[in-house]
C-alpha cells in the first residue's frame, strides 16, 4: 500500500468502526455526553463527561488509545491493545457513580497526548479515544463506551478547565508564619487552565477550631455530579471574583483576598481556600438527555481533576517575614512619587499603624545607597527633610520609603518605594 | 540608664545668656561605650532660648531628631527598640531655626558595643502551646451527631531564627516546626495521610555568606532562565561566588517539588525526584554591571508525578536535561534594553508506576527540542519635561518567542508549539502611563495535517491616571486614581484538519473575546473606597456555535474608614450578572459584606464578618440566598509585662452562624438549612 495512502485508509477503518458502533445502540445501552471534544496537544486537559444508562454496570479502567476495535463478545468498541497511549491514573480518577449514572473526569496527562502527538508525527493519525469499560456483577458482557479526542491548542473550543493550580503568599515560605494582629502578605494563585470563560468563585478562611474541609470539599463545583453541587461545606467568605480568562498560552494570576481581610487576632492554624464555581462553558456541557442519565444540561465550566489546595498559615507571636514582601501596606500621603521639590524642602507625610512604636524613614540615591534616614517617633507621621541631603544624592535623585517598627524593634510594615528630585 | 554614656549636664541648671554661643558641652566619660538600647546623653553649654529654634541630631547618617528630648542644657536619645548602629558613630549636633537653617552646633562620636564579639548578633526562640476546637455546634435540619461534632486539638509551634555578623561574614537560619496532636492537621497529611508524623518541619533556610560567596541550605529559589528554570522555589542546597569582576557561578541540588517535613531534610535525597543545575554568568563590561551579561545555565533533572505544598496540577513523570544561553544588555543611560534567550531540552516521560498491570502503554519517545525568545525595547523619549515637575517617557518594545513541539523542561509550566510575536508601546506622562500591544501567535509549527492550527490576534491597552498626583500633596484624600484596561482576543482555527476525527467545522474555534475593566479607587488618611466594573463578551462564531455567546458584567463598591487606630470598618457590594444568549438566560449574583475590628486596647481585639448572597436566575427557575456570620473575641495576656516577648497567652471565642435557602421556583417549597458553631482558642507563648 503507498505509504501516502495508509494514514486515509487507516482513517477510514476508524470512521466506519465508530459508524457501525453508533449505529447500534440497542446492542450498547451505555451512553456518553460529550462524546468528543478537542483537546489541548501539548498538556493536559480535562473534560466533564456524564455515562448514562448503566443498568446496574460499574465502571471499571479508563484507557487512552490510538485505534478502537470491535469488543465482540462485549458491546462496543475497544482499544486496539497495540495501540495503547495509557490509563487514566487513580490520583486523577474523581469519577462519582450513582445509581443509573457515572460523572467522570477525564484528566488526560501531558504523557498521553504526547504519545499521541508523536504517533501523528511518524505518520499515523492525530486523534485518539478515551474508551470507558463497564461490568455487571451479574454477569454479562461487559460495555465499551468511547470518546473521541482531536488534537487541538488549548484554546477556544476547548473545555474550559483548570489544569494546575498553586496559591502562595509573597514570601519564598512552603507555610506562613504570622504574628498576631499583622498583616499577611498579599496572596496570588497562578493558573494554567486551557479553553477560556469566567473564572467565578470566593476566598474562604478556615480558622482556629474549625472542622478541617474533606478533600471533596476542596474540588472545584463544576467538577461534582449536579446533585451534589451545593452541598460542600462553606467557610468564612472573605472575597468573591468574577474575572475573565482569556485563551491563550500563558497562565493566569488571580489575585487574592485584601490581605487586611485575612484574619490574624486568634492564633492557630487557618487555612486559605480558594472555592471556585461551576460556570457556562458551552465546550464543558454535558448533556443528561444525551447521554440517558436525565434531563437538563450540566455546566463544566472550570472543572478539575484534582483538589484545590489549601494555603496555610500559621499566627502565633513569632517573627513575622511579611514585611519585605508587603511593601505597600503602609500609606504615604505625600509627596507624590516622582514628585519633583524645588529648593529641596519636602515634607513627608503618612498614615499611622496603631502597632507602630516608631518609624525609619529611608532615603537612597540612584545607586540604592542610604544617604540619609531618620527615626520618627509615632503621632507625628511626619517628617521634614533636612536641606544637606539634596548635596549628598548626585543629581538629587532620591527613592524614599517609611518602615514601620514595633516595640519589640520588629519591622512591621514597608511602604513602597518612592522616587524625588530635589531641586 | 546606668550603662548610658556619661556626657556632662552640670551647665543644665544654669540660666543661660542668649550672647552666649551655642555649644556642645566638654564632657566627661564620653569615650565611654554604650548598648545599642542604650539611652545616649549629651550636654550643651547653654539652654535653648524660645524662639532661637529647635535641635536636630544627626548620628551616623540618620537623624535621631524626633527621639530626642532636651530639658535644660541635657539631650538625651531613647533608640526605642529601633537601637543604635553598633561601632563608632560621628554625631552632629544642629540647631535649627525657624527659616529652616541649619547650623552646627557641634560634633562628638558615640561608641555603641556589638554582642557577644560579633557585629551582630540576633537569636529569636519562639516556643507556643495552642488548644483550639469546637465546644458547641448546631444543625438544622437535625443531623446524627458525628465523631468531631465537639473537639479540642493540640498544637505547638517552635521556631529558632539567628543572623550573626562577623568579619565580613553573615550567617543566618530559620527554622521553623509545628507539632499537632490531630492527624489531619500535621503538616504532611496531604501526602502521606495516616502515616504523616505529628510533629513536623515546616520550614528552615540556613546561610552563610561574604561579598563574594554564598552558601544555603533550606528552602530557597533559583533560575532566570525562563526557558529552562525560572524563579523556581524548593529545598534543597544552593551556592554562588562571584570570580573575579567578569564571572560569577551559580549551582543548586534542588527537590523537585516545594515540600515540609524532615523527610529528604537536605531536599536533595530522591533522585527520582530532584533537579541539578549550574549557572556561569560572564559580565562583559564589568565596570558597568549589567551592560553585557552573558550566562549558560545546564539542567539535569527528574520529577514525579507530585505537586508542591499548595498545589493541584495534572502531571506524569518527567526526565529532562537541557543547557541554555541568555544575553542581556542595557545602555548607560537605561534607553535599550534586550533580553534574548534560547535553550535545547531533551526530555522523557519515565513509565507511571500506577498504570495497571496486564496494559502495555506505548512508550514516550526521547526528544530533543528547541525553544527561545527575545524581548527588547528602546525608549523614544526619555525624561523629557512636561511642564515644571512632569517627565514624559515613551518606549517602544518587540517581542518574540518560539518554542518547539513537545519542547519542555522539568517543571517550567511553559506552552509549546506556539510562535508569539508582538509589539509593545509604553508611555509615562508624568503620574499618567498608559500601554498598548499587539501580539500575533499560531501554533501546530510542524504542521500536522491532523492537528488543528489556531491562530491568535490579541490587542490590549491599559492606562492609569493618579488624579492626586495632579493636585499636590494638600488634597491626596479627595481625589481618586482611575484605570482603565481592554483587553481583546480573536482566536481562530486554519481550516478543518485532515482526519484527526475532525469532520465538521463547528469543531473549528472563531472565537471573539473582548474583556474590559474600568476602576476608581479613592485612599485618604481616613477613608478609602473604590468602584470595579468589568465586562466581558466571549463571542462564538464558527458554524454551529453562533449563538453560543456569553455576556458577563460585574460592579463592585468596596467603603471603609478607619477613624482611629481602634476602629476599622468596611462594606462591600457585587453585583454580577451574565448572560447566556443560546439559552436564553441570565444568572445574577448579589453581595453585601459587612466587616468590623474593634481594638479597645492593644491586646484585646473584636472582628466581625457578614455576608450575604443572593443567587437566582431570569427567567426564575432557581433562588438560592447564603447568609455567613462570624464575630471574634480575642484577649491578649502577657504575664511578664516588663518583657513583651515572654510568657504571653491569648484567649479566643468565635460563634459561626451560617444558612442556606435554596428554591426550585415552582417545583418545590424553599429548602434551608442552618449551621453553627462555637469554637474557643487558648494559646501560651513562653518566648
Amino acid at each position: 500500500m503507498p505509504h501516502l495512502l495508509r494514514p486515509l485508509v487507516r482513517r477510514g477503518l476508524v470512521i466506519a468502526a465508530v459508524a457501525w458502533w453508533a449505529a447500534a445502540p440497542a446492542a450498547a445501552q451505555i451512553r456518553v455526553h460529550p462524546t468528543g471534544v478537542n483537546v489541548n496537544s501539548q498538556g493536559a486537559t480535562t473534560v466533564f463527561l456524564t455515562f448514562g444508562g448503566l443498568n446496574g454496570y460499574r465502571p471499571v479502567e479508563a484507557l487512552w488509545c490510538g485505534r478502537l476495535v470491535p469488543a465482540a463478545p462485549d458491546i462496543g468498541l475497544r482499544c486496539d491493545p497495540s495501540t495503547i497511549l495509557g490509563s487514566l491514573p487513580v490520583r486523577y480518577d474523581q469519577s462519582t457513580l450513582s445509581t443509573a449514572s457515572l460523572t467522570d473526569i477525564m484528566s488526560i496527562p501531558p504523557s498521553v497526548v504526547r504519545r499521541a502527538y508523536q504517533r501523528a508525527e511518524s505518520g499515523g493519525d492525530a486523534g485518539f479515544f478515551y474508551v470507558r469499560r463497564f461490568t455487571r456483577a451479574g454477569g454479562g458482557p461487559d460495555q465499551y463506551v468511547a470518546v473521541t479526542c482531536r488534537m487541538a491548542g488549548g484554546g477556544a473550543r476547548v473545555p474550559f478547565s483548570l489544569l494546575d493550580v498553586e496559591m502562595r503568599f509573597d514570601v519564598d515560605q512552603p507555610v506562613l508564619f504570622v504574628r498576631t494582629g499583622d498583616r499577611p502578605p498579599a496572596v496570588r494563585a497562578r493558573i494554567s487552565y486551557n479553553g477560556s470563560g469566567r473564572l467565578r468563585g470566593r476566598w474562604e478562611v478556615v480558622m482556629p477550631g474549625e472542622e478541617l474541609p474533606s478533600s471533596r470539599d476542596l474540588l472545584t463545583e463544576a467538577t461534582l455530579p449536579p446533585d451534589e453541587r451545593g452541598t460542600q461545606r462553606r467557610y468564612t467568605e472573605l472575597g468573591r471574583f468574577n474575572v475573565f480568562l482569556p485563551p491563550g498560552s500563558r497562565p493566569y494570576v488571580l489575585d487574592g483576598p485584601d490581605p487586611r481581610r485575612l484574619p490574624t487576632s486568634a492564633e492557630g492554624f487557618y487555612y486559605l481556600l480558594l472555592r471556585i464555581e461551576a460556570t457556562d462553558d458551552k465546550e464543558g456541557d454535558s448533556n443528561l438527555a444525551s447521554a440517558g442519565a436525565g434531563t437538563g444540561v450540566v455546566n463544566a465550566g472550570a472543572v478539575a481533576g484534582f483538589p484545590l489546595p489549601p494555603l496555610r498559615y500559621i499566627v502565633g507571636g513569632e517573627r513575622t517575614a511579611t514585611v519585605a514582601a508587603a511593601p505597600s501596606d503602609l500609606r504615604v500621603l505625600a509627596p507624590a512619587d516622582g514628585a519633583v521639590a524645588p529648593g529641596g524642602a519636602v515634607d513627608l507625610a503618612w498614615i499611622e499603624l496603631p502597632q507602630a512604636d516608631v518609624y525609619r524613614v529611608e532615603f537612597q540615591d540612584a545607586e540604592h545607597r542610604t544617604v540619609h534616614a531618620a527615626v520618627v517617633q509615632r503621632g507625628l507621621a511626619a517628617y521634614r527633610l533636612p536641606p544637606f541631603v539634596k548635596d549628598r544624592a548626585a543629581g538629587g535623585l532620591l527613592r524614599w520609603r517609611v518602615v514601620a517598627v514595633d516595640v519589640a524593634g520588629r519591622e512591621i510594615r514597608a511602604s513602597a518605594w518612592r522616587t524625588l528630585r530635589l531641586e | 540608664m546606668a550603662l548610658a554614656s556619661c556626657w556632662s549636664i552640670a551647665a543644665a541648671a544654669q540660666t543661660p545668656a542668649t550672647s552666649e554661643p551655642l555649644a556642645l558641652a566638654a564632657q566627661a566619660g564620653a569615650s565611654d561605650w554604650i548598648r545599642p538600647g542604650d539611652i545616649a546623653r549629651f550636654a550643651l553649654t547653654r539652654a535653648l532660648v524660645p524662639g532661637e529654634g529647635r535641635l536636630a541630631v544627626m548620628i551616623g547618617d540618620t537623624d535621631w531628631s524626633g527621639l530626642a528630648e532636651t530639658s535644660g542644657a541635657a539631650v538625651q536619645i531613647t533608640p526605642s527598640a529601633v537601637g543604635f548602629a553598633q561601632g563608632e558613630q560621628p554625631v552632629v549636633v544642629y540647631l535649627v531655626d525657624a527659616a529652616q537653617e541649619w547650623r552646627e552646633v557641634g560634633r562628638t562620636t558615640l561608641r555603641v558595643l556589638t554582642d557577644s564579639g560579633f557585629e551582630k548578633a540576633v537569636v529569636s526562640p519562639t516556643l507556643e502551646v495552642g488548644l483550639n476546637g469546637q465546644a458547641a455546634i448546631g444543625r438544622t435540619p437535625e443531623q446524627p451527631p458525628a465523631d468531631r461534632d465537639t473537639f479540642q486539638d493540640l498544637s505547638v509551634r517552635l521556631g529558632l531564627a539567628t543572623e550573626h555578623v562577623r568579619s565580613g561574614w553573615t550567617t543566618t537560619s530559620d527554622v521553623r516546626v509545628v507539632g499537632v496532636n490531630h492527624r489531619q492537621q500535621a503538616l504532611r497529611f496531604g501526602t502521606l495521610g495516616e502515616e504523616a508524623p505529628f510533629l513536623d518541619l515546616g520550614s528552615y533556610q540556613v546561610g552563610l555568606r561574604n561579598q563574594h560567596v554564598t552558601l544555603a541550605a533550606g528552602q530557597n529559589m533559583f533560575g532566570t532562565h525562563r526557558l529552562l528554570l525560572n524563579g523556581f522555589q524548593s529545598r534543597g542546597l544552593f551556592g554562588s561566588a562571584r570570580l573575579g569582576p567578569f564571572l560569577d557561578l551559580s549551582v543548586a541540588a534542588l527537590n523537585g517539588t516545594t515540600l515540609v517535613g524532615y523527610g529528604n531534610v537536605l531536599g536533595i535525597g530522591e533522585s527520582d525526584h530532584r533537579i541539578l543545575t549550574a549557572t556561569l554568568g560572564l559580565e562583559l563590561l564589568p565596570a558597568r554591571p549589567g551592560a553585557l551579561r552573558v550566562a549558560a545555565s545546564v539542567l539535569d533533572g527528574a520529577v514525579l508525578p507530585q505537586t508542591n505544598v499548595n498545589q493541584g496540577a495534572v502531571r506524569d513523570p518527567e526526565e529532562s536535561r537541557g543547557l541554555g544561553l541568555r544575553v542581556t544588555a542595557s545602555d548607560a543611560a537605561s534607553r535599550f534594553s534586550l533580553d534574548a534567550g534560547l535553550a535545547r531540552s531533551r526530555f522523557f516521560n519515565p513509565a507511571d508506576p500506577t498504570t495497571p498491570v496486564g496494559v502495555n502503554v506505548i512508550p514516550t519517545l526521547e526528544t530533543t527540542r528547541q525553544a527561545r525568545y527575545l524581548d527588547a525595547s528602546y525608549a523614544l523619549v526619555q525624561g523629557a519635561r512636561l511642564g515644571e515637575t512632569a517627565l514624559a517617557t515613551v518606549t517602544a518594545g518587540v517581542r518574540h518567542s518560539r518554542v518547539d513541539p513537545l519542547y519542555r523542561s522539568v517543571s517550567l509550566p511553559i506552552r509549546a508549539d506556539v510562535e508569539q510575536n508582538a509589539v509593545d508601546l509604553t508611555a509615562a506622562l508624568g503620574a499618567f502611563t498608559s500601554r498598548g500591544s499587539y501580539e500575533r501567535s499560531r501554533d501546530n509549527l510542524a504542521e500536522l495535517a491532523s492537528v488543528l492550527t489556531t491562530e491568535s490576534r490579541q490587542w490590549l491597552w491599559s492606562s492609569a491616571l493618579p488624579l492626586q498626583a495632579f493636585a499636590g500633596a494638600s488634597s491626596t484624600a479627595a481625589l481618586p486614581t482611575l484605570s482603565y484596561e481592554l483587553t481583546r482576543v480573536h482566536q481562530y482555527g486554519d481550516g478543518l484538519p485532515a482526519g484527526g476525527l475532525f469532520d465538521s467545522l463547528s469543531q473549528v474555534p472563531d472565537q471573539m473575546n473582548l474583556n474590559q475593566t474600568a476602576s476608581m479607587t479613592w485612599q485618604g488618611a481616613v477613608w478609602r473606597g473604590g468602584y470595579t466594573w468589568n465586562r466581558s463578551l466571549q463571542d462564538n462564531r464558527q458554524p454551529g456555535r453562533e449563538l453560543a455567546d456569553l455576556l458577563t458584567q460585574v460592579h463592585t463598591v468596596a467603603l471603609g474608614a478607619m477613624p482611629s487606630p481602634v476602629l476599622d470598618a468596611g462594606v462591600e457590594l457585587a453585583l454580577e450578572k451574565a448572560t447566556i444568549q443560546e439559552a436564553p438566560r441570565d444568572d445574577r449574583t448579589r453581595r453585601v459584606s459587612v466587616n468590623l475590628l474593634l481594638r479597645p486596647a492593644s491586646r484585646t481585639s473584636l472582628q466581625a464578618v457578614l455576608t450575604r448572597n443572593w443567587i437566582d436566575d431570569e427567567p426564575r427557575t432557581t433562588e438560592r440566598r447564603t447568609t455567613d456570620f462570624n464575630v471574634t473575641f480575642t484577649q491578649g495576656v502577657a504575664f511578664l509585662p516588663q518583657s513583651p516577648n515572654r510568657l504571653q497567652g491569648q484567649f479566643f471565642v468565635r460563634y459561626v452562624r451560617q444558612t442556606i435557602r435554596g428554591l426550585l421556583i415552582g417545583l418545590s417549597g424553599p429548602d434551608e438549612t442552618q449551621f453553627w458553631t462555637l469554637n474557643t482558642g487558648l494559646t501560651f507563648r513562653l518566648f
